[in-house]
């Protein structure tokens, strides 16, 4: 064997050693850069796991779940998750379609947690939370029920809006009004809500549409619209009386030194038994 | 003299009383107290809110350096507890309870002296980045190079010797 023969042997132990010694710095100049970076958000049952939350709800039971954040946003961030909670009319916070479209609740927070979470690490608070709310209070309603429906006409394609009004009588409403909600042991109020087994929404019908107005004898009275008009439209929520409580992600801007909607939230759909 | 002392201890005592007395027949009922208290209150509040920010910047840049700053996170935590309660106490009217959670995160910060020891890790960080960079990307790859050129030059050499051990034949 001459010497000749001895050199692919010692390309390859060179090359391996070569290897070697540059792995320290291939390993970090070869790394796949990361290219998203978001937050995550949970919220577990009280098993710290993804089952058993809490639904059916009694005043003054305590009943527990896990709130957790993820951060990869690549710095540590200074999060702020404002607890809320609202009847299914009020209005609520969206977390889906583009970015500008998203959200928060107009609600004012009952309480803002704080989460300063170093990057790609996170985050959890084990929480503890009460209701207090009244008996409910049962009350007669009559009121002008609307029906709006828009129609297409196939000839001239032309799109119009018919209102059907119809007067109901002696509608049982039963209404429960929120106090408060005891998170961790702290006692925080819930203004200006109560929960009905009915919900009313209001629709602002243009001037021009035309308007049947169904009479009590059966007969009906069509008209057209001289100005803007609010509507009441009344459904069914069915038997409970529901609400969320919710939680509001919210991130610190070191540019604008103010607090922005960070597009997510958790929610909690509880039905409030008596 | 020592009547004199009594007598202007004793003076001092009642005017202090009256002053007091004075101070809350005018001040309650009209509520410049509360106004007072709240204004106070808000203040702290600020004042916390600000210390919050800037040390959280802080630790955010010695962060971005690789510094660990989990200790620092745990003080910001408790800062940001004991605001959010200043916060609720605020929003119910108790603005003493506000003001003693307000004053409690700004201590907080204060007394930990967040800022410089952000400042401190930031600065120990950016040396052990240096030091990181030059051990772990400058030193191996210089290091391959020499490996390289170390084998070549070993290769010329052995090609040589055993070129003239069998008379430049092989």
């Amino acid at each position: 064997m001459n010497f000749g023969e001895y050199r692919v042997l010692f390309l390859i132990v060179i090359a391996i050693v070569a290897l070697f010694v540059a792995s320290p710095a291939l390993s970090r100049l070869l790394v796949y850069p990361r290219t998203e970076f978001f937050t995550e958000m949970w919220l577990l049952g009280q098993n710290h796991m993804a089952e058993g939350y809490p639904f059916n709800i009694t005043r003054g039971e305590n009943y527990s779940v896990f709130l957790g954040m993820g951060n990869q946003l690549g710095y540590t961030a200074y999060y702020l998750v404002g607890v809320k909670f609202r009847n299914v009319t009020q209005s609520a916070p969206t977390s889906f379609g583009h970015l500008a479209n998203r959200t928060p609740s107009s609600l004012p927070s009952l309480y803002n947690i704080t989460a300063f979470i170093a990057d790609q690490t996170t985050w959890e608070m084990p929480l503890t939370f009460s209701f207090d709310y009244s008996n409910v209070t049962v009350s007669m309603w009559t009121f002008q029920n609307a029906t709006v429906s828009t129609v297409t006409n196939k000839t001239t394609g032309l799109t119009v809006q018919n209102v059907t009004v119809k007067t109901v009588s002696d509608l049982p409403v039963s209404t429960l009004h929120m106090y408060d909600v005891t998170l961790n042991g702290v006692p925080l109020a819930i203004k200006d809500c109560s929960i009905s087994n009915y919900a009313v929404i209001n629709t602002i019908v243009k001037n021009g549409t035309s308007v049947t107005t169904k009479l009590e004898n059966g007969t009906s009275v069509t008209t057209k619209l001289q100005n803007d008009t609010s509507f009441t439209t009344v459904y069914s929520l069915g038997k409970g009386f529901f609400g969320y409580l919710f939680f509001e992600t919210w991130i610190y801007n070191s540019t604008t030194s103010s607090f922005n909607y960070h597009d997510r939230f958790v929610s909690l759909r509880l039905n409030m038994t008596l | 003299m020592g009547a004199g002392c009594l007598m202007s201890r004793g003076c001092v005592a009642l005017l202090s009383a009256v002053l007091i007395l004075a101070s809350f027949v005018l001040c309650v009922p009209s509520g410049i107290c509360t106004d007072i208290a709240e204004v106070d209150a808000k203040y702290s509040i600020v004042a916390a809110q600000g210390e919050l920010t800037l040390c959280y910047q802080a630790v955010a840049n010695a962060s971005n350096t690789g510094a660990n700053v989990t200790g620092l996170i745990y003080i910001l935590d408790q800062a940001a507890a004991n605001l959010s309660m200043a916060d609720l106490a605020f929003g119910v009217g108790d603005f003493n309870s506000s003001k003693s959670y307000a004053t409690q995160s700004l201590n907080l910060l204060v007394q930990n002296d967040v800022v410089s020891q952000a400042d401190a890790l930031k600065n120990e960080a950016s040396q052990a980045a240096f030091w990181g960079f030059m051990i772990n990307i400058v030193g191996s790859l210089v290091g391959a190079v020499a490996v390289l050129v170390v084998g070549f030059v070993l290769w010329v050499k052995l090609g040589k010797r055993y070129g003239k051990a069998t008379g430049g034949v092989n």
